[in-house]
């Protein structure tokens, strides 16, 4: 008989966030502005340009 | 009477054809349309059917009075004032904006102004109802203008509606399609569409029209109406 609570797959759904944030507190943001924000990072890393605007406006920022 | 002011945050990036295919898309709902050439290049009228030999409009104009026979109706039933063959100054054009909106039109009237990209918008005078759309096309040059304005905008008193576009987006390009992700999640004021680079509005361009009357069933046409709807839910609120 399958064990339907056995999770194969090693992606971490919405859900899974929540459950760890539960579990070990922190939870600011929701699962879609996680992702974004990698997604954001990496585009900003791949490109020379956007990378050197990002760290200007970083340093004026701060 | 709703003032639209469409400009590029560079040259080239089409907003002549933007203001003209959205005039028409707007024009279909039967409310009046009028829209203004502030660029020198006085290109707006092509788009209308406007005979290319006709050079004059308001920059030849002595006063407000003279411009007024200026003005063209499309068969559409867009009214347009081409910007003329003259040189014209800030002040000129701040002027005809200023004469224009003095205009007796009918309640819900758009009145579109096609500026040049070189334009300082904060000189414009504009009003809280007023809307600027601002195009960009999805690249790193636009991505550091848009910074730059953003910059800008933070340093003078701002109170008008200010919103980037994305015009000519390409879906195949993979640096459009990274750049358009980011700022879609991160910028401020970037409207929630793009219009896509569609070979239908240089085709109809070329016809002396716009895409409503030249291809009603393509992308470019649905964007332009995605825009006019868009537009009118801003205006509602």
């Amino acid at each position: 008989m399958n064990n339907l609570i056995v999770k194969n797959s090693q992606t971490l759904t919405s859900n899974d966030i929540e459950n760890l944030a539960k579990r070990f507190g922190g939870k600011s943001n929701d699962y879609i502005e996680i992702v974004n924000t990698q997604k954001n990072k990496q585009t900003i890393n791949k490109y020379a340009l956007l990378k050197e605007i990002d760290n200007a406006l970083k340093s004026l920022s701060n | 009477m709703q003032r639209i002011f469409i400009k590029g945050i560079k040259g080239g990036i089409g907003s002549t054809s933007v203001v003209a295919n959205l005039a028409c898309a707007l024009r279909k709902s039967n409310v009046d349309v009028i829209a203004i050439d502030l660029d020198a290049k006085s290109d707006l009228g092509l788009h209308f059917g406007l005979k290319w030999t006709t050079t004059k409009g308001w920059s030849n104009a002595d006063s407000f009075e003279e411009a007024l026979t200026h003005f063209y109706k499309d068969s559409d039933g867009v009214i347009f004032l081409p910007f003329g063959d003259k040189n014209a100054n800030l002040n000129d054009i701040k002027t005809i904006v200023e004469n224009c909106t003095k205009l007796d039109c009918k309640l819900g009237t758009w009145m579109l102004f096609d500026c040049p990209s070189h334009i300082d918008i904060s000189e414009l005078a504009l009003e809280t109802k007023d809307i600027l759309i601002e195009l960009v096309t999805c690249d790193a040059i636009c991505h550091s203008l848009i910074y730059k304005r953003l910059q800008m905008l933070q340093n003078v008193e701002s109170n008008w509606n200010h919103f980037f576009l994305v015009n000519r987006y390409n879906a195949a390009s993979v640096l459009e399609f990274d750049i358009y992700s980011l700022w879609q999640s991160t910028l401020p004021f970037i409207a929630p569409f793009f219009i896509n680079l569609d070979e239908v509005i240089k085709e109809s361009t070329a016809h002396r029209n716009v895409a409503l009357n030249c291809a009603p069933y393509s992308v470019a046409n649905d964007d332009f109406e995605t825009l006019a709807g868009w537009l009118v839910s801003k205006v509602a609120f």
